[in-house]
């Protein structure tokens, strides 16, 4: 119930909402975004990734790119968009699985997958180079539409994760976080399972980068490519709750308010946000692994019990 | 000497630094298995303080104090922080310390700006002129501190007596415990001892490479992959790690510009693990 009446707010947005807030709604909602599509690996499979943001920026960069270099229509990039982060992401999670690649490699490998765009994006004078990359100006009259784009397909995937939670794939995909051995002898192919999930997450990490790219209008390798926007991810997720439906979402919500707040001092004091943010991760993660959705949680049951028990 | 040899001799110094900036992860990661992701930051952090100190002392001093300042920090900061994280797993312990390095990257954005620095010692602009090339006297002091500090660390560890009980501790907690070693203070030893490398890296790198808070991250991954390559515990190894890389780089800048040149060298890394892994398991 409550859910649904939180989506009918996210849609109504624009037509009641100040452009200011829009703005701070929709990256909420990109943080959201990038919060689940991280949590598909760690908190569904347990791989651990700290590239994640690569994802992201190449969706940026490949809508941004066609919409600008090809003049491409937009319902052919986002299967194209789509394509392209779930192949590349999907792709590792195989070869490192296909290799039986421990934890540790792993996490490198996805750091180093990133660390090769951010270079190769900054030497690539086709797409801008270290100056970023901006859109034409007919397009950002209609910036408004990608917001809806970008809440469509937050509203469509918050499904799919909500059914694929309850469904046997997605008990395949615990049980081969919480021991990927045992999971092996009882017959769960780590390969076939944890690929299926890197494709959704590469594709829809690479989808919502493209929504927001498009509603920017502007790209710079520095800020999309960054271990800070990895990090990103990776506190969206653990604040709000690994492994949880609705913990990203909240924790997107919160990071993007907190982050919005900061930027207030951030005049002053550039490099406050991430500061801010390793030191909300830092706390979270040694004092209340679970993230702040299990706390949330029980203050709503508390309170509502005690509603019914006052009737 | 030819214009190659040239090349190659520079690249062989510029390695043996990188190996030096490994080192102290290799000591903290290879043989205490802890997964130090911050280390970068604790490279750019020491170097920071090095250029803010060579404004009021000379270098030997500057030098002297670093290791001082990072040899008792790294020593507290195990028995309060780290020693807690080792139980932890490893992707907990990339989690914490991924945090702490976003924590000193924004404090080091925050005090020390993020101009570009470096660290201006009196020989920065010196050479060794042969013909028409040159040899950097700051990369030649750079690389020689780094090979020797490396065959001291590596005799430290597998020939004497101290070293070894260093090792058992690493290796197996409650079994030196049980021989009659102190492992707590030991394994702070150990630690501090890394955070020790780790400063005298972070100066000499310093002194030919130019640096931001967010060269970090390039930093961090590069020393884990030079450790990776050397295998766990393995510290001479480091030595052939970072000499891939400097090689590497500077013959890549015969044909690339610019920063291009470590992608060749993150794909000639990533190629060469690739077949340590097909042949080389473990």
């Amino acid at each position: 119930m409550l859910i649904v009446l939180f989506f009918f707010i996210i849609g109504a947005f624009p037509f009641i909402g100040s452009e200011y807030s829009l703005s701070l709604l929709i990256l909420a909602l990109y943080y959201a975004c990038l919060g689940q599509s991280w949590d598909l690996l760690k908190g569904y499979c347990g791989l651990l990734s700290l590239g994640h943001a690569f994802y992201g920026g190449l969706g940026i960069y490949i809508s941004l790119g066609l919409v600008v270099k090809a003049s491409l229509p937009i319902f052919l990039i986002v299967p194209l968009v789509f394509f392209c982060g779930a192949i590349l992401l999907g792709s590792i999670v195989f070869i490192s699985e296909r290799l039986k690649l421990s934890d540790i490699h792993f996490t490198l490998l996805t750091l180093i997958v990133s660390q090769c765009a951010l270079i190769l994006f900054e030497n690539w004078r086709f797409l801008g180079g270290n100056g970023g990359f901006f859109l034409s100006k007919g397009l950002l009259s209609i910036k408004k539409s990608f917001y809806f784009f970008l809440a469509l397909s937050f509203l469509i995937f918050f499904v799919s994760w909500a059914i694929l939670k309850k469904s046997s794939l997605g008990l395949l995909a615990f049980s081969t976080r919480e021991d990927p051995k045992v999971a092996e002898s009882v017959g769960v192919s780590l390969k076939i399972v944890r690929t299926f999930f890197g494709v959704l997450s590469g594709g829809f990490m690479a989808l919502s980068g493209a929504f927001y790219g498009l509603y920017q209008g502007s790209v710079f390798p520095d800020q999309a490519f960054s271990n800070v926007q990895s990090l990103v991810c990776l506190a969206v997720a653990i604040i709000g709750g690994s492994g949880t439906l609705y913990g990203p979402i909240l924790g997107g919500f919160f990071l993007a308010f907190i982050g919005e707040g900061v930027s207030y001092f951030s005049g002053i004091l550039p490099g406050f946000h991430t500061f801010i943010y390793g030191f909300l991760l830092l706390i979270i993660t040694l004092y209340a692994p679970q993230g702040i959705f299990p706390f949330i949680l029980k203050i709503y049951n508390k309170f509502f019990r005690k509603l019914k028990q006052s009737e | 000497m030819s214009f190659l040899t040239a090349l190659f001799i520079n690249g062989v110094l510029t390695g043996f630094s990188y190996s030096l900036g490994a080192l102290g992860l290799s000591i903290s990661f290879g043989v205490m298995r802890f997964v130090n992701f911050a280390h970068g930051e604790f490279l750019t952090l020491s170097a920071f303080i090095a250029a803010f100190l060579l404004l009021y002392f000379p270098f030997s001093i500057v030098v002297f104090l670093m290791m001082v300042f990072f040899s008792l920090g790294g020593y507290y900061f195990y028995l309060l922080f780290v020693r807690h994280l080792l139980d932890y797993s490893n992707d907990h312990q990339f989690i914490v310390m991924a945090s702490v390095g976003a924590i000193l990257l924004g404090a080091q954005h925050i005090i020390f700006g993020c101009d570009v620095k470096n660290i201006a010692v009196s020989w920065a602009y010196d050479a060794l002129v042969f013909e028409s090339n040159t040899i950097d006297y700051s990369k030649l002091i750079s690389g020689g501190v780094g090979l020797s500090l490396i065959i001291f660390t590596h005799f430290l560890f597998n020939y004497t007596l101290f070293g070894k009980a260093l090792l058992a501790t690493a290796q197996n907690f409650e079994g030196a415990e049980l021989i009659g070693l102190n492992s707590k203070r030991l394994q702070a030893f150990i630690f501090s001892f890394s955070a020790l490398c780790t400063a005298i890296a972070g100066i000499f790198l310093a002194t030919f490479m130019s640096f931001t808070p967010y060269t970090a991250s390039f930093l961090t991954l590069l020393s884990f992959m030079i450790v990776q390559l050397s295998g766990f515990g393995n510290i001479l190894g480091v030595l052939i790690g970072g000499l891939l890389v400097g090689v590497g780089e500077s013959f890549a800048s015969l044909y690339v510009e610019g920063s291009l040149k470590y992608l060749i060298v993150f794909f000639l890394f990533s190629f060469v693990l690739f077949l340590r892994f097909c042949f080389m398991r473990k």
